[in-house]
């Protein structure tokens, strides 16, 4: 479905991604991890035309995606949770998932999706009215999460959707996003939770200073000895 | 604390009060001469003692006055606890009121409410770029001279009437707007409040010294008053009651677009641009857009300026018009539709109110602004928002 071939991105003269690779397939749960720095947000960014490429091929079902404006990117489906949810904190929790949907103009289809993902995230329904910046840290990702699923993403890019979240609220978490995939909805996700999202997915990627170092299944990686000494600690 | 202390505190205070009152006074000299200019050196003084005095009010209270004057901008969150018909039937109400009262006004208070109205309408107008989308805008007044000169050179000459002149003179001003953003919008917050400023300064010399156009400083003269079905606009009230249908009108359009899906995303911008971009709202294209809006009011407001004095002169259009109707949206509330014309009405009011103390005009209002700014940096009538977002910091 997506497919990344030799994407390179800088940040004025340093090269943040120096020739990324890599592949996600219709239907699946890849995931890309790493530690700080070594690209993976940028690698998204790029997806989501948020920063430009220097060089290479970003293509959405064959077709080139790259170079082409954020709105237009969005509009075939490609939403991103952005890391640190980055919800619009002043504006109440009804706004910002109207927010999600700015590009759609179907107002019925609108009102079922919001339905749909309220069924998804309970706890919103009570807050609707709420300025969102009085949510909780966990209720802000799923406030993210449930934004970006208003826009109705074919595949929804996730960056550290875990991040400073309490154990109960990463276990939620997950949970949604497996949920999230039983709808057909393709996902590429950044962790730096690598144990979890080795479990969930069925990809995965890593990525060290800009660079894909190994592309493998979950569990092998899991077992990797590099892998288990890099992120995994003494699990 | 021990007596030593205190005394000690006293004096650095003392000699403090006694420094800021001789250098008001210094300052005020060149302007007041000396013996008028010891009424500000004394006003200063008791401003300073007021000081002193509070001090001595327990923090405990001085915090509960200080939260109460914060707290007391909730008219949003009150509003939106009202019910639904309250809501929509209040504007009406007050319109209808002022309808009503516009009849036993007399005509000198009719037309400082007119002059008003003109306020209103700028002060919605630059709401729309600054209040909601968040951009610093300083020579927002140059759009207005852009629908005053629309109307009264198409007017004197080719006697182009007012009803034409009025969507005319702000499509032109939205034109100009148009431009100006193109190239500046992609300018980061003070350099756009630098060069929109500069647009304002350059809008005013053009019209002061293209002569065979403008009538340089002279101004032009001879503009014919509105006129409908063979009415002619010529008393104050006739032109109070254009003014409160014009105001109505851009209240209600304001009110629309605050709800709309276009103004949401003008908020989303301000809150958080790349967020907004990663909903995959084009960033750039809706500040060009907010930015036309605005410019549209604000040569609406100028065709009726015009239409008013029935003469028009570049000085009408100098950097402090600006400012001034920057100092409304701010003061009533940025983003707040009922606020934003609240702070217009006030600041358009004030100067008459104050005539009594003439040249200390300017001081005095300078001192309520700084007053307020102090107390209610959230505005006199925040939006919801905006009040949720000071109650928060503080």
């Amino acid at each position: 479905m997506l497919e990344l071939s030799g994407v390179r991105a800088n940040y004025g003269a340093i090269e943040a991604l120096k020739g990324v690779d890599l592949e996600v397939k219709k239907g699946a749960i890849v995931t890309l991890i790493g530690s700080n720095g070594a690209g993976k947000s940028t690698a998204l960014m790029a997806v989501s035309g948020l920063r430009p490429l220097s060089s290479g091929r970003i293509t959405l079902e064959g077709e080139p995606i790259d170079g082409l404006p954020p709105e237009a990117i969005v509009a075939r489906g490609v939403v991103q949770v952005p890391e640190g949810r980055r919800i619009f904190t002043r504006m109440s929790v009804r706004e910002n998932l109207l927010m999600g949907a700015f590009l759609r103009r179907d107002r019925d289809g609108i009102a079922r999706d919001l339905a749909r993902v309220l069924d998804l995230f309970p706890l919103l329904r009570d807050r609707l009215k709420q300025n969102a910046g009085t949510l909780s840290g966990g209720e802000q990702q799923m406030l993210a999460i449930a934004r970006a699923l208003m826009g109705r993403p074919r595949l929804l890019l996730l960056d550290e959707p875990s991040l400073g979240l309490a154990p109960s609220m990463v276990k939620a978490i997950f949970d949604i996003i497996a949920e999230i995939r039983t709808e057909g909805v393709t996902l590429l996700l950044v962790e730096q939770n690598v144990n979890r999202a080795l479990r969930i997915a069925d990809d995965g990627y890593v990525l060290a200073t800009g660079a894909v170092v190994l592309h493998d299944t979950p569990s092998r990686l899991l077992q990797n000895e590099d892998v288990k000494r890099a992120y995994l600690g003494d699990e | 604390m021990r007596t030593a202390d205190v005394s000690h505190v006293l004096r650095t205070r003392l000699a403090r009060a006694a420094g800021w009152t001789a250098a008001f006074y210094l300052m005020v000299l060149p302007l007041m001469g000396p013996r008028r200019g010891l009424w500000v050196a004394l006003a200063v003084l008791v401003v300073q003692a007021l000081a002193l005095a509070a001090d001595r009010v327990p923090p405990a209270s001085r915090e509960r006055f200080a939260a109460a004057l914060r707290g007391g901008g909730r008219c949003s969150v009150w509003m939106e606890h009202c019910p639904a018909w309250v809501r929509t039937a209040a504007p009406s109400a007050l319109l209808l009121a002022l309808a009503i009262a516009g009849l036993g006004m007399s005509p000198y208070t009719l037309d400082v409410a007119t002059n008003a109205g003109i306020y209103v309408l700028l002060a919605l107008g630059l709401n729309i770029v600054v209040g909601m989308a968040g951009l610093l805008v300083l020579g927002y007044i140059a759009f207005s001279a852009v629908g005053a000169y629309t109307y009264a050179i198409l007017n004197t000459q080719f006697h182009l009437s007012f009803w034409l002149a009025l969507p005319l003179g702000g499509a032109l001003a939205a034109c100009f707007g148009l431009l100006l953003g193109l190239p500046t919008l992609r300018l980061r917050g003070d350099y756009l409040a630098i060069v929109t400023l500069g647009f304002g300064e350059i809008t005013r010399i053009t019209l002061n010294n293209w002569n065979s156009l403008t009538n340089g400083p002279n101004g032009i003269l001879g503009i014919k008053p509105p006129s409908l079905f063979g009415f002619t606009f010529s008393q104050p009230k006739h032109y109070f009651y254009l003014l409160l249908g014009m105001v109505a009108l851009a209240a209600f359009f304001s009110r629309r677009l605050e709800r709309s899906r276009l103004g949401r995303a003008f908020v989303a911008m301000r809150e958080d641009e790349t967020a907004a971009e990663s909903m995959g709202v084009p960033t750039l294209r809706l500040k060009l857009l907010a930015f036309t809006l605005a410019a549209f009011w604000g040569g609406v407001a100028g065709v009726l300026f015009a239409s008013k004095q029935l003469f028009v002169s570049p000085e009408s259009f100098n950097f402090l018009e600006s400012v001034m109707v920057l100092c409304m949206v701010v003061l009533g509330g940025m983003g707040s539709v009922p606020g934003v014309i609240l702070g217009a009405v006030l600041l358009a009011f004030l100067p008459e109110v104050l005539r009594g103390v003439a040249e200390y005009r300017l001081i005095v209002f300078g001192a309520a602004m700084v007053l307020l700014m102090q107390y209610r940096p959230q505005g006199i009538w925040p939006s919801t928002r905006r009040y949720e977002e000071f109650r928060q910091e503080a």
